[in-house]
């Protein structure tokens, strides 16, 4: 009988544990994505109360309604100034964050033609996504933003300036939910591993399960390459519920629905490797409670590494060069590059897929051959 | 039916490392009998048995399998045997038939033919209303029966039993013994290693009794009893400091004794009755303080002190286990 058979008679039985167990599975699945994605996703992202002062040059009544619509928000405390000077004084003794003026235009009637300029100091974490608030505010007026970055402020060069402009430390996207949900998708399949790979041999190995593998005719390897299919069937389950729970507590994909089609084979091609690897762990390990420590010890390094819960470009030099070694980083950005960017260059694309699948091809060796040294001793 | 050799062990050895498992076993077993192999733990009975298996590599010797060499035939051998351990590996979390239907798949059953097989092995093990429901809700029998008819599902020629019983309580214990016979009576070779002498006792054909991975004596229950002496079997437990006084007694009457701590132990050859009385008499006479004094007809509990050196050994943990773990961290 051929291996592929074989491996499809263990998954089989692996997935029919899956079934039995279908609620702890899920609940477990779920569980770790809500945590970081729902919590650690307001990170840095709305500090509520951010002091604005306002001055309203228009002071007409949509303007009015413009500031009454921005002091509804938590997001912001609204203080109306009357003069300009002295609102970039506040802003200059860090009285307040962010200036906005509502220029004379601001009537709603003059299209394409920055009606409110912003003035703030260029400090991510003090402005947290109150700028996006702003501009999407300022939208719904049918009106344009200017900005002007207060450290470059000249008097003069103020008006007329481009569209608020501002580069968040977490990529080009606005919220670092957006930046975290891409890693939680990926590091979930990492999860699914360490308990459907390792976990599941070493389990077997106690109960006696994997000697009545071992007496069947069949092909060893099977064993293996039906724990990786596993791994893979619900490491794709598990990203889906952490994209659906991101998607649900607003983040958007920015690539949409073709973004899944690159999502599902990173998910996929990452799930592999790492149950690769969790094979290898089991291989030497003999007791749960060890090899959860060694799996948590070798995945948690890994992921912080991977650039999940800060850009890479923002870590100290020695940290970029291992995070160029560690495998989660390309799978990382690819999701990424879905998810925030919106683009998924072909170039970049198959560099992080040559990266994962040289992971792969030697995560998959190593735990074929050292599996396989475990039954020899008759493990 | 042909008696012809089922198993054929030669010169077979297996180390773990420094610590020899099984040291130079040859033992067969012949077509339609069933096999006895006695011993304590880490005596190397599941050594032994993983070796034929094939879950073990022999260190040397060799173990043939119906005149087929288990090492270059795994497909065809592991066809032919079944396994039922001594922990029960049923899945808990996965209904009767599914337990079954996956080792039917395991073993390569026709695909046409797994229904069927699994319908019967059910009727078998008296499950078939609970055919759909988690074997982890089953009792402890109904879990053995599983098993039994699961290591059956490939319709394999000789069956192994690794302490099948272990655990058991008497009924379920007897009821399983029944099942074991009628296997056997449809032709099937059984290998049964076990602690339990009296399942030995009850069940087995030939065995043989293994201490230390040697084998110590190898034949019928009678022929193993026989090797212990004729005559009966006398026991006499004093206080350590009499043991002494208690072996001259003996001796006074023409019993040859061993002393085991405070346990004195003689074969009484001829009128035993006569002989215990007037040794019993002799211990009253001397003022030497008896706790129990008893005469029996040899069991295989004597035949393996007297092989052995000691009774059963219940260690926590098999050395088998241990034996693997010296071998493990020597790497």
């Amino acid at each position: 009988m051929s291996l592929v058979q074989d491996t499809l008679v263990i998954y089989k039985r692996e997935m029919l544990l899956f079934r039995s167990n279908l609620r702890t599975n899920i609940i477990r699945s779920i569980m770790f994505p809500l945590v970081f994605i729902v919590f650690l996703g307001n990170l840095g992202n709305t500090p509520s109360n951010i002091p604005v002062a306002i001055v309203n040059l228009a002071g007409n009544v949509q303007s009015q309604q413009f500031i009454s619509a921005l002091s509804q928000q938590n997001a912001l405390s609204v203080k109306a100034i009357t003069t300009q000077q002295q609102a970039i004084n506040m802003l200059d003794s860090d009285q307040v964050n962010v200036v906005i003026i509502i220029l004379p235009q601001f009537n709603g009637q003059v299209q394409n033609a920055p009606t409110i300029d912003v003035y703030y100091l260029n400090q991510q974490l003090s402005l947290g996504n109150s700028l996006q608030f702003i501009t999407s505010t300022a939208q719904k007026f049918n009106s344009q933003v200017s900005s002007v970055q207060q450290k470059a402020y000249l008097p003069g060069a103020a008006a007329g300036s481009a569209q608020i402009s501002f580069t968040p430390t977490y990529g080009t996207s606005s919220s670092y939910r957006d930046f975290l949900t891409g890693s939680v998708v990926v590091m979930v399949a990492v999860f699914g591993a360490t308990f459907g790979g390792g976990m599941s041999i070493i389990m077997d190995r106690q109960l006696g399960n994997l000697k009545a593998f071992l007496i069947t005719p069949i092909n060893k390897n099977a064993i293996v390459f039906g724990k990786l299919l596993y791994g893979a069937t619900t490491a794709v389950l598990y990203s889906m519920f952490a994209l659906l729970i991101g998607l649900a507590f607003g983040v958007t994909v920015a690539m949409g629905i073709a973004g899944l089609l690159w999502i599902i084979p990173i998910v996929i091609l990452t799930s592999f490797g790492f149950t690769g690897l969790t094979i290898v762990l089991a291989s030497r390990i003999n007791r749960i409670e060890v090899y959860t420590i060694a799996a948590q010890a070798i995945s948690m390094p890994i992921w912080f590494i991977s650039g999940a819960f800060f850009p890479t470009s923002s870590m100290p030099g020695w940290l970029q060069a291992v995070s160029a070694v560690d495998p989660l980083t390309y799978a990382t950005n690819g999701v990424r590059d879905v998810i925030i960017n919106g683009s998924y260059p072909l170039g970049a694309a198959a560099f992080n897929i040559f990266v994962q699948l040289a992971f792969i091809g030697i995560m998959v060796y190593l735990g074929m051959r050292m599996f396989r040294g475990t039954i020899e001793e008759g493990k | 039916m042909a008696k012809q050799n089922m198993i054929e062990i030669k010169n077979l050895v297996k180390r773990f490392g420094d610590f020899k498992a099984v040291d130079d076993i040859s033992l067969s077993v012949k077509e339609g009998e069933i096999f006895g192999i006695l011993g304590p733990n880490g005596a190397g009975k599941t050594t032994t048995i993983n070796v034929v298996l094939g879950l073990l590599k022999p260190t040397s010797g060799s173990v043939k399998i119906d005149d087929l060499d288990a090492h270059a035939n795994p497909e065809r051998i592991k066809q032919m045997l079944g396994l039922m351990t001594q922990e029960t590996v049923v899945e808990g979390d996965l209904t009767a038939w599914d337990n079954l239907e996956l080792f039917a798949e395991l073993y390569h059953v026709p695909k046409g033919e797994i229904p069927k097989r699994v319908k019967r092995a059910l009727e078998d093990a008296e499950l078939t209303d609970k055919a759909y429901v988690r074997a982890g809700t089953f009792s402890g029998g109904m879990k053995r029966r599983l098993e039994l008819v699961k290591s059956m599902i490939q319709e394999p020629k000789v069956l192994i039993l690794d302490e099948p019983t272990t655990g058991l309580d008497v009924q379920n214990r007897h009821k399983l013994w029944e099942r074991i016979k009628e296997l056997n009576q449809k032709g099937i070779t059984i290998i049964l290693t076990t602690q339990y002498l009296e399942e030995a006792d009850a069940l087995c054909d030939r065995l043989a009794i293994i201490d230390h991975g040697k084998i110590k004596a190898i034949g019928t229950v009678s022929e193993l009893k026989s090797k212990v002496g004729k005559g009966n079997i006398l026991e006499i437990i004093v206080k350590q400091s009499e043991t002494n006084d208690a072996l001259r007694i003996l001796k006074k009457f023409g019993v040859n004794g061993s002393v085991k701590v405070d346990r004195v132990v003689g074969n009484i050859e001829k009128e035993p009755t006569k002989t215990f009385n007037k040794i019993s008499n002799e211990l009253e006479k001397q003022k030497i303080s008896v706790l129990s004094i008893s005469m029996h007809l040899p069991t295989l509990d004597d035949v393996f002190i007297t092989l052995t050196g000691s009774k059963i050994r219940d260690e926590a943990g098999g050395s088998d286990d241990a034996a693997r773990m010296r071998a493990w961290r020597g790497r």
